[in-house]
């Protein structure tokens, strides 16, 4: 479709619907730069030592480089789990099909709070210590259904065809996989990992269950910088945050040229 | 020595089928041991309505569905036990099947990087194809800037560039329209025979089995009904499906009733005699169908005398105009509906028109006498 097809009422609507989602992640990106001792709306004066403090800060810091190792972990394992499930699921009919898909996209339904303290549970009676380990199964878990779901979505549009002509052609089946079958699923497979990378990083209620005081992901230290005191810090750890899953989309979009909008939908 | 593809003489593969069988898990039946032979640089269509299992014996020769029975030789050798990458056939697939991912060029290539031929020749030969099928000013494109008669005549170019000696067709031109498949119809005749290559086409398209094919193998419920030269199978049909699938035919059942020499008197249903001179294979008192083709029936105004054996008069009930020809269906008392054409030129100053009773006449060594259904 193009631009001059869209009437006028779309266009509002759909301005509106973005200021709605986007307007809320504005408010605290301004209010890091307040130069105020509270977190204040308009933001007055203008400081970049919150930001510094963040940066510096020897807690933030290693919250944040937690959360990323953590978010790396759960993404490698949810792919590692994901990508053959999904193959399988598009390529083969089998019995409990359906009920392996539905139990695989679950931790999307069932709510999160319940889905951590289930597995706290789980681990405590099974006596496993690790807590590393724990965090990242839970947030593998709860990544899976988006790795599933977007890989899913690239083999479906895999033609066998392809794959047939190519080895009429010659190529034997392993060539078949790396010439033909994975440059088609490669943006469903990435698309799937940041989507799951950025499940894990923003995730609160899992981690808060499975962390913790030398496992401390980001989002449970902004949860307890919000108890403790309400400075700006806490705006311009959620600006970073923000900024981090942004660049992510943008470095996806143009180093390896994939839309991730697209491709969600 | 330069290795020119149009150049080469290439002769085809001598391919055999003997006894091949594909029964599914379920118990269905695909393909019911048929028996086929293909010469070298022959053309032979597989024709057949939807579910015949002219498909499924094509994809088990290319080695992507594996027999339940029988063999597939290729110059008397066996290959039914080698996995589809060894086989070294081309084949062109209804959807074109090229690589999105990869430009006109590297799909042309495809076959030669997987056999390993050195970098240049590849190059080399890949942009050949490409001048074969008139293309090499678009190899850097993807496939889909092509139109959909530029991909085929890549996935053509892709098909025949490492020179495989048997061509495999899965109703390479069912997507193109009609003007589009005429001419590559055309392109792949001469390309065939330029090449030496055999051909195997799966196709439902009569009239397209009829222009590419040398011989046509006709087939219903996984077997082959009959196999013969387009003209042979069109002119005697064996069946009254083989009748009707290729070409229209007015099918009138009947039983024979004589036979003295040449000449078989039949009689309708409807107790109307018919003599057929065509050679045929039936007995006395047997129940067949006599399969008339549409422009061996002439007609003429009601009433005028019956100038041979074969002559019924029926109402006209539509008059069609098919720009070479008309189109006239009659209906015989008793209810046997007719079809003839009649070239529009050959049309005098009486043309039928629908509510007027025309007289039929056909000649008895145009009468095919074929087994019912």
């Amino acid at each position: 479709m193009t631009d001059s097809v869209i009437s006028l009422p779309i266009r509002i609507l759909v301005l509106l619907l973005l200021l709605v989602i986007v307007a809320p992640l504005a408010v605290p990106m301004l209010m890091a730069f307040s130069d105020t001792p509270f977190l204040t709306f308009p933001p007055q004066g203008f400081t970049l030592r919150w930001f510094e403090r963040v940066l510096f800060g020897p807690e933030a810091q290693t919250s944040f480089l937690f959360s990323l190792q953590l978010a790396f972990l759960a993404t490698i394992t949810a792919l590692l789990l994901g990508v053959p499930a999904a193959a399988a699921l598009v390529r083969y009919e089998f019995r409990g099909r359906s009920a392996i898909i539905g139990l695989m996209l679950s931790p999307v339904i069932v709510p999160l709070i319940v889905t951590g303290v289930a597995l706290l549970q789980m681990f405590s009676s099974l006596g496993w210590g690790d807590t590393l380990t724990q965090l990242v199964i839970g947030h593998a878990v709860v990544c899976l259904p988006y790795v599933v779901r977007s890989v899913t979505a690239s083999f479906v549009l895999v033609n066998r065809d392809l794959e047939d002509a190519a080895a009429v052609m010659g190529a034997p089946p392993h060539k078949v996989l790396t010439k033909i079958v994975w440059p088609q699923v490669r943006p469903g497979i990435l698309a799937g990992a940041v989507f799951s990378f950025v499940v894990s990083f923003d995730d609160y209620p899992i981690s808060m269950w499975l962390a913790d005081g030398r496992h401390f992901p980001i989002p449970l230290y902004l949860h307890g910088l919000l108890e403790r005191s309400i400075d700006p810090s806490i705006a311009a750890i959620s600006t970073l945050v923000i900024l981090f899953a942004l660049l992510l989309v943008v470095v996806i979009e143009k180093v390896f040229g994939i839309s991730i909008a697209r491709l969600a939908t | 020595m330069k290795i020119n593809i149009s150049d080469a003489q290439i002769r085809g593969a001598h391919v055999q089928l003997e006894g091949l069988s594909k029964v599914y898990s379920g118990g269905t039946v695909g393909v019911d041991a048929i028996d086929l032979a293909v010469a070298p640089g022959e053309i032979l269509a597989l024709l057949g309505p939807s579910g015949c299992g002219k498909t499924t014996t094509l994809r088990m020769i290319a080695g992507l569905i594996t027999p339940s029975a029988g063999e597939i030789l290729i110059d008397g050798t066996s290959i039914v036990s080698l996995p589809v990458h060894r086989r070294n056939l081309g084949m062109l697939f209804q959807n074109y099947a090229l690589f999105p991912h990869m430009s006109v060029l590297d799909n042309v290539a495809f076959g030669l990087s997987m056999r390993g031929v050195a970098k240049a020749e590849i190059a080399e030969r890949s942009r050949e194809a490409l001048r074969l099928v008139q293309l090499e000013a678009l190899a850097d494109r993807l496939p889909k800037a092509l139109s959909g008669g530029q991909q085929q005549r890549v996935a053509l170019a892709r098909a025949i560039v490492y020179r495989p000696r048997l061509l495999l067709l899965d109703e390479p031109l069912g997507a193109l329209d009609k003007k589009l498949r005429e001419s590559m119809q055309l392109e792949l005749r001469q390309l065939c025979a330029q090449l030496g290559l055999t051909m195997v086409l799966v196709t439902h398209d009569q009239e397209e089995a009829l222009t590419l094919a040398d011989r046509i193998a006709v087939m219903r419920g996984g077997r082959i009904e009959q196999v013969g030269l387009g003209r042979e199978v069109y002119e005697h049909p064996i069946s009254a499906f083989v009748a009707n699938f290729i070409g229209t035919s007015n099918l009138v059942d009947a039983r024979i009733v004589s036979r003295d020499g040449d000449v078989t008197v039949l009689e309708t249903d409807q107790g109307q005699s018919i003599h057929s001179t065509t050679r045929h294979g039936f007995a006395l008192g047997d129940a067949v169908t006599v399969s008339i083709r549409p422009e061996h029936v002439t007609l003429a105004p009601s009433g005028a005398s019956a100038s041979g054996p074969n002559s019924l008069e029926g109402l006209v009930t539509q008059a069609v105009f098919k720009g070479q020809n008309l189109a006239i269906h009659l209906r015989v008392p008793g209810g046997a509906d007719f079809v003839c054409t009649i070239p529009v030129a050959m049309t005098g100053s009486a043309v039928p028109a629908a509510g007027q009773i025309w007289r039929m006449t056909w000649p008895a060594d145009r009468t095919i006498v074929v087994s019912r259904a």
